[in-house]
């Protein structure tokens, strides 16, 4: 897969990325934590905005700076990258809100061919975690590689 | 891939870490339940 997407800085575990989003706004510090579950060799993903005016982040961030598309292919490159260097470990993903998780489900569409090839996809939906299928609205995600 | 070789030292990044748990901790929380409720289907090797 050849997307556009940002140069990803990480730490020596892999567990942290960081990138820099660039667009109408502005530049917008982010960073994409993985942290292990209490369910074995799931991490959750999570994409922070990092504020610089407090230092601190702020997951709940829409930074609204015009390259969506761009932000979603570089989480995509963070969970390839997490996954080669942590090959037993699958990822969980939610957004804090219905439109985020359409937001997410409609990236995986757009790439469901590409990234099939790597990974399984699994949705969450009416309480059961079902195989990715376009169209359909999960409250989750899981990614794992074949 | 695009990944660049780390440019902060292990002190950085541990204030980095440290500063992403804080922020994080409810979306893990929230992770955690859901994985309870509705845990994962045992996978086929």
């Amino acid at each position: 897969m050849n997307l556009p997407h940002y140069t990803l800085q990480t730490d020596k575990t892999h567990s942290i990325y960081l990138f820099e989003s660039i667009g109408v706004k502005g530049i917008i510090q982010k960073a994409i934590l993985f942290e292990p579950t209490e369910t074995d060799t799931t991490y959750n993903l999570s994409l922070c905005d990092l504020n610089p005016l407090s230092g601190k982040m702020d997951f709940s961030a829409i930074s609204d700076n015009g390259d969506t598309q761009k932000i979603l292919a570089t989480i995509y490159f963070a969970i390839f990258e997490f996954t080669k260097e942590h090959p037993q470990s699958n990822v969980i993903f939610f957004g804090n809100s219905t439109a985020r998780n359409r937001l997410y489900r409609m990236a995986i569409n757009h790439e469901l061919k590409e990234i099939s090839k790597t990974f399984d996809i699994l949705g969450l939906w009416n309480d059961s975690w079902i195989p990715f299928v376009p169209n359909k609205n999960y409250n989750a995600f899981w990614i794992s590689r074949k | 891939m695009k990944t660049t070789k780390p440019t902060l030292d292990d002190k950085e990044w541990e204030k980095i870490h440290q500063t992403l748990k804080i922020a994080t901790a409810p979306k893990l929380e929230q992770a955690n339940e859901l994985l309870k409720k509705t845990p994962l289907p045992v996978r086929k090797k």
